[in-house]
């Protein structure tokens, strides 16, 4: 018996959107890679599972030459996989997250960012989760560290509808109610919410001893207001619908929006959570390998 | 407001097409969902006020440059004040323009001379065929052509360009008389005189002109309704001091006010150096005296002017003089009859009255020779030469005294026992003021005449705080012969019997004087008085060029100057006060060259250079020849106005019919048929429009 999000599943746009948010979040975290040279996590131990006959194409480092001693043939050591970093990766799929001027949606380019980094860890052998957060928390895969597991990640980016309103307080409350072990959460969305309530939320989640970083997604429409003519705004997540000349307006736009992002960064920046404006129209290979040399940078610090 | 083309009018119609657009923009607005609408919202909420005034302001903008644009193509124009146009019905009209000095007063700014130009440029420039106008100046206007009329708006327009204010005072019959002749020969039936004049009382003497028939006399009162306060200087004499280098400035003020002006500052500015300044109280409609001493340091002729503070009339508070700067005189005095004895000597009370050197301060400096001294002294290093009871001369030492003063050298000559009635005249030749006709030895002394004291050099002497010249007792003196008096002799001082104690004459460019008694006390007492000293220095002072001015006289503007250039020079170079120059042609007189010049380009000083045959025409270096200096009259200073109704009788007696006096610029439109001027606006709307275009860009330049 198929549920729904199988039959939506098989929908060809659906299939399209998972193969590219795939095609695309391997590319970019392949890109990360490459510029970085090193892991963002090192593994520590590793559980021993059993010996495997060696066969040729392993690695003859593998040999276990003590069992070769007492048994005279060659066998390798088999270990089972243990993770010992945790990661949420939480994303906004309020409806204006759908919104997007450079070819891209807000969404698309939050699901490819979060995508990428849940490549990344499980890549690594990290366990990641993945919440899809509205007025509340809409969707929640619990964190796995199979390889298995980002496709069941990325099949349930691929599937958000973005609707609602942007209210993640409540959403950011119930996920620190969720994650017991302390985790890594990456946030990814436009964050046109209250911004205390929210940051207060995301103090809770960073008071639990969870290592948060936001990345703020804003288009560049929305950063800079470029609108020339005469134009009926209409909200995409409610029924107001405004009139206005936007070069009358312009000035005080960006004064407005220059002071909504003020209070997200010195907001986070209090608790220590790490904060990120991007602007949609930069690849996201960029933002994420800037994001991880900071955090490197931090860490040998 | 008035449209050449108002069928451009309709086009004002189009200031709907702004709020069309206006409207039409505003529906076609783009649909825009957007996810940070709570800026936009809140930004508008912000700003909306500020918006809506904007967009307001610029559709009105827009109206109005549309509106603005229309109006331009319609070429409007407004009424212009003070502008009038002449007439359609052709008429013969002279304009009599007051350009008195009195027009230049200035009441709240204005004056009423600019607003006659202006109305009387609007009328020329409106000048057509079919009519003929004529220009008349009530006072001298330079070199303005005789009256005449033209229909040529053109060649009226340049009179009145180069017309200037005339401070010549000229009486108001004599313009009218002048445009009554003029009209005797008009074309039109149609005949008008237009008198634009500020009202001044003080021109309207009595007069009368005979004007042909049908001559309407209007005058228009250009001069407001107010009485205007003034005050001018009405005079300066200078009383210059052998003692010290400085004068005397006895200052008139006459006050034209209805009210007194106390406090009223008076400035001597010498060499355009303040040297003295004082205050007095002006009495209402009256006179009044202020004596300034000032410095006369300083070389050659000094260039000075009284100056009265400030009022309406600027011109009249300015009168100008010339002074000789006080500087050393150098006498070399010839006693003929020296004797061992100090007191005895001729020159003894001379020596000490031209300088008494502690006892008072002189600027005469006096060297004693006898008469072999004389042989050998360079008579061009003094100033005057006084010969005290010299008898004989030699005809070598008489040449050398004859030219020394036909240069310009003084010589004063004293009678006494040494003196050959006989021989005199041939002793002294052309010099010789006058032979020696008898001793005159009386029983009784005779004293000096009080009362003829007319002479400058004895003009002091007026006042009795100066001295009393009576006192002094003449025992013996020479009478004069009758007839060998020459023309030009001048009487300086009289016994009381009548007989000639001093003359004095001109010789060359030098002074002769002859005493007809002693200067020590031989025959007459007169050197032990105090008025001894000032009468012998003032009198050398006098002679020796220091007390009237030898190169410049007082005129008043208008007058005719006349001066006198050495011989040898062919022609004169006349430049006024605004440097204006003219060439004077010179007629022969004597031994010198005389020259006339008018002095009617205003108040101030005229600068004459002799100029000699072969000589450049362009202006001299140095100091001119001869400097007339002209002052305004203040007859014009009086700037009371004459009441309407009694001009209008005055105009009648005068032989004007139903003369009228207009104030108002409109009447003439009204009562005389004239044409209210216009004024182009489409110059005014223009600008508008540019402005309107201007601030519309200003307002959309960011929304």
């Amino acid at each position: 018996m198929e549920t729904s999000s199988d039959n939506r599943l098989l929908r060809p746009e659906v299939v399209s959107r998972i193969e590219r948010l795939t095609l695309i979040a391997r590319k970019v975290s392949e890109g990360v890679l490459t510029g970085m040279h090193r892991s963002i996590h090192r593994g520590s131990s590793l559980e021993f599972a059993d010996h495997k006959p060696y066969s040729p194409g392993d690695d003859p480092r593998l040999i276990d030459w003590k069992a070769f001693a007492k048994t005279d043939r060659y066998s390798i050591k088999q270990f089972e996989d243990e993770t010992n970093v945790r990661a949420a990766l939480v994303l906004d799929s309020s409806a204006s997250m759908e919104y997007g001027s450079a070819g891209q949606t807000k969404l698309f380019y939050g699901a490819v960012l979060l995508a990428s980094l849940a490549y990344l860890l499980i890549r690594q052998r990290d366990a990641v989760g993945f919440v899809s957060v509205r007025e509340g928390i809409e969707s929640y895969l619990p964190p796995r560290g199979r390889a298995s597991h980002l496709h069941s990640i990325i099949e349930h980016m691929a599937l958000i509808e973005p609707k609602g309103k942007t209210a993640c307080a409540r959403a950011f409350q119930m996920l620190a109610e969720r994650l017991e072990r302390r985790s890594m959460i990456f946030i990814a969305g436009d964050l046109f919410d209250e911004p205390d309530e929210t940051l207060k939320a995301v103090k809770l989640l960073a008071g639990r001893k969870h290592e948060v970083a936001v990345f703020h997604l804003l288009d560049p429409e929305e950063l800079n207001f470029p609108f020339d003519h005469q134009t009926l705004f209409e909200d995409m997540e409610g029924p107001i619908n405004l009139a206005v000349d936007p070069r009358g307006i312009r000035d005080e736009y960006l004064r407005q929006i220059g002071m909504f992002l003020d209070v997200w960064k010195r907001g986070l920046a209090e608790v220590g959570v790490d904060y990120n404006l991007v602007d949609i129209s930069e690849p996201p290979q960029d933002v994420l390998h800037r994001y991880l040399a900071d955090r490197g940078r931090r860490k040998v610090k | 407001m008035e449209f050449l083309h108002p069928a451009a009018l309709w086009g004002a119609g189009l200031i709907a097409l702004p709020i069309i657009i206006h409207l039409i923009t505003r529906r076609k607005a783009l649909r825009k969902p957007f996810a940070a609408i709570r800026f936009v919202l809140l930004s508008h909420k912000r700003v909306r006020r500020m918006l809506r005034l904007k967009r307001i302001l610029i559709l009105l903008a827009r109206i109005m440059a549309v509106a603005a644009l229309a109006l331009l193509i319609a070429h409007p124009t407004l009424p212009a004040a003070g502008d009038m146009h002449i007439g359609e019905t052709p008429r013969s009209l002279v304009i009599v323009l007051d350009n008195s000095m009195s027009m230049l007063a200035e009441k709240d700014g204005k004056r009423p001379w600019d607003a006659a130009q202006a109305l009387a440029s609007s009328l020329a420039t409106s000048l057509r065929a079919g009519h003929e106008a004529a220009l008349i100046f009530t006072n001298p206007n330079g070199n303005a052509p005789a009256p005449s009329f033209t229909a040529d708006p053109a060649a009226l327009r340049k009179q009145l360009e180069q017309a200037r204010p005339s401070f010549v005072y000229r009486s108001m019959t004599e313009p009218l008389a002048e445009a009554a002749l003029l009209l005797e020969s008009a074309r039109h039936e149609l005949r008008q005189v237009l008198l634009i004049t500020d009202l001044q009382r003080a021109p309207w003497a009595k007069g009368s002109v005979v004007p042909p028939v049908g001559v309407r006399l209007v005058v228009l009162d250009v001069g407001g309704d107010v009485d205007v306060a003034n005050a001018a200087v009405a005079n300066v004499e200078l009383e210059p001091s052998a003692g010290e280098a400085r004068y005397n400035a006895e200052i008139e003020i006459a006050a034209f006010a209805p009210e007194a002006m106390p406090g009223k500052e008076v400035t001597v500015i010498v060499e355009e150096e303040v040297r003295a300044r004082g205050f007095l109280d002006v009495p209402a409609k009256g006179r009044a005296h202020k004596r300034l001493t000032f410095s006369a340091s300083g070389s050659g002729i000094l260039r000075g002017i009284v100056h009265l503070a400030p009022d309406a009339l600027a011109a009249d508070n300015e009168h100008f003089f010339t002074a000789r700067a006080g500087g050393r005189i150098k006498a070399l005095v010839v006693d003929g009859d020296p004797k061992p004895e100090r007191y005895g000597a001729e020159s003894y009370y001379l020596m000490n009255a031209l300088n008494p050197k502690l006892e008072a301060r002189s600027r005469i400096d006096p060297t004693l020779v006898t008469t072999k001294g004389l042989a050998k002294s360079e008579l061009g290093d003094y100033d005057i030469v006084i010969m005290a009871n010299v008898g004989d001369i030699e005809p070598k030492l008489l040449d050398k005294l004859n030219r020394y003063v036909s240069e310009g050298g003084a010589l004063l000559i004293s009678l006494g026992d040494k003196t050959d009635p006989e021989r005199f005249a041939a002793a002294y030749g052309d010099l010789a003021p006058a032979a020696l006709y008898v001793l005159n030895d009386l029983p009784t002394p005779t004293h000096l005449d009080p009362t003829g004291t007319d002479h400058p050099s004895v003009k002091l002497f007026a006042m009795p705080e100066n001295g009393d010249i009576s006192l002094s007792a003449f025992r013996k003196y020479y009478l004069l012969d009758p007839a060998s008096m020459p023309e030009g002799l001048k009487t300086v001082l009289r016994y009381q019997d009548g007989a000639p104690a001093m003359v004095e004459k001109s010789h060359g460019r030098g002074k002769v004087a002859l005493a007809t008694s002693t200067l020590d006390r031989d025959w007459n007492d007169l050197c032990i008085y105090p008025t001894y000293l000032p009468l012998l220095q003032q009198f050398a002072l006098y002679l020796t060029g220091g007390m009237a001015d030898p190169v410049g006289s007082e005129y008043t503007v208008g007058e005719t100057a006349r001066f006198t250039c050495p011989a040898e020079a062919a022609t004169a170079l006349v430049f006024g006060p605004g440097g204006a120059k003219r060439r004077v042609e010179l007629a022969p007189q004597e031994d010198v060259r005389v020259g006339e010049a008018v002095l009617e380009d205003g108040p101030g000083f005229y600068e004459v250079f002799c100029i000699k045959k072969g000589q450049s025409a362009r202006r001299p270096d140095g100091e001119p020849d001869r400097l007339p200096v002209a002052n305004i009259d203040i007859r014009e200073s009086d700037l009371g106005r004459m009441q309407p109704k009694a001009l209008e009788d005055r105009l009648n007696r005068m032989g004007f019919r139903q003369a009228r006096v207009l104030k108002d610029v409109r009447e003439l439109a009204e009562e005389e048929g004239f044409n209210p001027g216009r004024r182009d606006a489409a110059r005014l709307l223009f600008a508008a429009l540019m402005a309107m275009l201007l601030f519309e860009g200003l307002l959309t330049r960011k929304g």
